[in-house]
């Protein structure tokens, strides 16, 4: 002090009194705030969510679709090899079954298997033999069986079967 | 920076026997708005008083009261050293000193200052002044340039002090009541009883022989100044008729001593100072700090009305200049709180 | 009774009063509706969570049963997948059919999803049995083969000369792509 022999109070310009409403004001304007802030940021997001969701779950049901497909390609492989497979086996089990039915005594010579006919060429030793032996199971499988018998010199007959598998609707065709 | 918004409002109480004077000052960028005067009786702060003070300071937090240290113990010397290289014969531990630009200190006891406070505990104190202080205020265009004692007076308070230029040579702090304070009448009868030759009298302007020591000293010969041509022997005043001897004086001061006694009654408190001033002034010249100079101009700020008397003792008994200027106490101590203030 | 308020209560109770209606007027045209739009938002975003929470498990189930039908028919689909080598095919049915031979391969587009390879083949073997094995191995040979008619056989002095169509099956490109 230049003239004084003791230094002046502290001067505020806000009281205690004020300084005490203001502390609890301020309290409570920044607890407000505070929750103000934080629901705005929950808020935002929440609405940058709500852009995505359509985006998602777009992607979700694209990507859900092309695996649905891809399973629906990989069942049509599985099941078009499996009819295939069952073809090859059923093709075999048929020309299997269709030259057990020649018996030792008829010499089959050659075998013409088409989707719905069969010709058969071979040697017999006589037509009874045949007739009994092949052509009846021949007829019971096949809608239409054609016989031509040919002799040969040792007394057996050369003989070509031919038959055939009707569709329902077809008609039969006479040779 | 936001003080700048609010207003200051200065107060300064001055206590004394018929009770408190109060002045309160607003003011506003160095600009005065209002200011008011108000005076409450009682020996301590009355509940009017306070409460009149507390709606005085409520308008602004910016608010500064101050008082005057009316107090015995206190006073003023030359530098800023500690207080017991210049109070021999006091105790200087319970002293608070404040130094002035490095020049010169006042000082006040710790006691004094304490009591100032608890008995304005009620309303506070911001600042409190020395009487030195006010000395330094109200002669501060005439301090810088010219030699001179300079006098602050009150009721019951005195002070005095001497500067030549800004440097003060001597100072003393005279209140009624203290061990210090000089009571006329003992000094009246104290003039009475002692001899001529251990009388203190006024050696303005004569040349003590006692004074010099050795043959160097005869330099204070020089000083005849009031020793005229012997040709002209009707005028020299050493043996003009109108020019009285020891004995003369000694017997004018017996036959006057009535008539002071007379005047007493209607100015003793102006003679009081006068014997204050001539008190000073005796230990002046009596100290080493006198360096043969001799005051010529006294300058009193006066609080009370009148001082004419005071001045025409001064002027006939002591053939001194003097210029008295009334001023209001008041009003001083508000405006060094102004300065203080703008200082912080 | 003289009610006397000093400039500093005055101020107290002005400040108090302006914060006091700020405070309210702040709680009533920010706080609230911001709290109602929260509550909203949260609610449907909970719906939202929860579809795309049934879509996530929708979508990992799938992949999860395509994994394992990948898994179960990796040899299929690689036999789908792998392009017909008429050298290697005659290489590993050489012991079994002799001088294999195959000619004419076409490619046809039976459908959108496969492409096929019709393959003429021609060879020698010593009984019917071995073709009836040879059909049983088609299946396994890391191709997709459909062995289909006409099949002909002719006995060729000790062994029977056979000729038959293979129909190799491969995936497109495009299905690939796709």
């Amino acid at each position: 002090m230049k003239y004084s022999f003791i230094v002046p109070r502290t001067k505020r310009i806000i009281g205690s009194d004020m300084r005490l409403a203001l502390f609890f004001f301020g309290v409570n304007i920044a607890m407000m705030s505070a929750a103000y802030l934080f629901l705005e940021y929950k808020t935002t997001i929440f609405k940058e969510k709500h852009a995505l969701y359509a985006t998602d779950i777009k992607q979700l049901d694209t990507s859900t679709r092309m695996l649905e497909e891809k399973i629906v390609t990989i069942e049509a492989e599985i099941k078009k090899h499996e009819q295939i497979s069952t073809d090859n086996t059923v093709m075999a089990e048929s020309i299997h079954n269709i030259f057990d039915l020649a018996p030792d005594s008829i010499t089959l010579m050659r075998a013409e298997l088409e989707e719905k006919s069969l010709i058969l060429y071979g040697i017999s030793p006589n037509k009874d033999t045949y007739n009994f032996m092949l052509e009846a199971p021949l007829k019971s499988i096949f809608h239409r069986t054609y016989t031509s018998f040919y002799p040969i010199e040792n007394g057996w007959y050369h003989f070509v079967s031919t038959n055939y598998l009707d569709d329902e609707n077809s008609t039969e065709v006479v040779e | 920076m936001l003080e700048r918004l609010f207003k200051k409002i200065f107060v300064a109480i001055i206590s004394g026997k018929d009770g408190y004077d109060i002045q309160s000052v607003v003011v506003k960028n160095k600009k005065t708005l209002h200011k008011e005067f108000c005076h409450f009786e009682g020996d301590v702060p009355s509940a009017v008083m306070i409460r009149y003070i507390n709606d005085v300071i409520d308008p602004s937090p910016f608010f500064y009261i101050s008082t005057l240290n009316v107090h015995a113990n206190q006073g003023a010397y030359d530098g800023c050293s500690k207080p017991s290289d210049h109070l021999q014969n006091q105790d200087t531990v319970g002293i608070q000193t404040l130094c002035r630009d490095e020049k010169w200190t006042q000082y006040a006891a710790h006691d004094a200052l304490y009591q100032l406070r608890s008995h304005y505990s009620t309303v506070g104190l911001d600042f409190i002044f020395s009487p030195f202080s006010m000395i330094e205020y109200y002669f501060a265009d005439k301090i810088k340039s010219s030699f001179a004692l300079y006098a602050f007076g009150m009721p019951e308070l005195f002070s005095i002090a001497i500067f030549d230029g800004e440097k003060l040579e001597y100072a003393h702090h005279y209140a009624r009541g203290s061990s210090k304070s000089v009571n006329i009448d003992k000094e009246v009868s104290a003039m009475e009883l002692t001899s001529p030759l251990l009388e203190e009298e006024n050696t303005e302007g004569t040349i003590l022989l006692d004074d010099i020591g050795d043959l160097e000293d005869l330099d204070l010969l020089d000083d005849f100044g009031e020793i005229a041509n012997l040709d002209d022997l009707e005028e020299v005043d050493e043996f003009s008729e109108d020019v009285l001897t020891l004995e003369e004086k000694r017997q004018e001061r017996d036959r006057n001593t009535g008539v002071v006694k007379d005047e007493l009654d209607a100015s003793s408190e102006e003679y009081e100072r006068f014997g204050f001033i001539k008190k000073t002034l005796e230990r002046f010249y009596a100290s080493a700090h006198c360096h043969n100079r001799f005051i010529e101009t006294v300058c009193i700020a006066d609080t009370s009305s009148g001082g004419d008397e005071l001045k025409r003792y001064l002027e006939e008994e002591l053939f001194l200049n003097v210029l008295i200027r009334k001023v209001d106490v008041r009003e001083g101590i508000n405006a060094l709180a102004q300065a203080e203030v703008e200082g912080l | 009774m003289n009610f006397r308020l000093n400039y500093r209560t005055f101020y107290v109770i002005l400040l108090s009063l302006l914060l006091m209606v700020s405070i309210i007027a702040f709680s009533t045209f920010a706080l609230i509706p911001k709290g109602k739009e929260y509550r909203s938002l949260r609610l449907e975003n909970k719906k939202e969570q929860a579809v795309i929470d049934t879509a996530h498990e929708d979508h990992d189930l799938t992949e999860e049963k395509l994994k394992k039908l990948e898994e179960k028919n990796k040899d299929t689909i690689k036999a789908y997948r792998t392009v017909f080598n008429p050298e290697k095919f005659m290489r590993l049915n050489r012991t079994q059919l002799q001088d294999l031979f195959l000619t004419e391969i076409h490619l046809t587009d039976q459908n959108k999803s496969f492409k096929v390879y019709e393959v003429n083949a021609t060879t020698k073997i010593t009984s019917p049995e071995v073709f009836y094995q040879f059909l049983e191995k088609v299946n396994h040979s890391g191709w997709i083969i459909g062995v289909h008619f006409p099949v002909h056989f002719e006995r060729d002095k000790d062994l029977i000369r056979l000729s038959f169509t293979m129909k190799v099956h491969h995936v497109s490109e495009g299905k690939e792509e796709k």
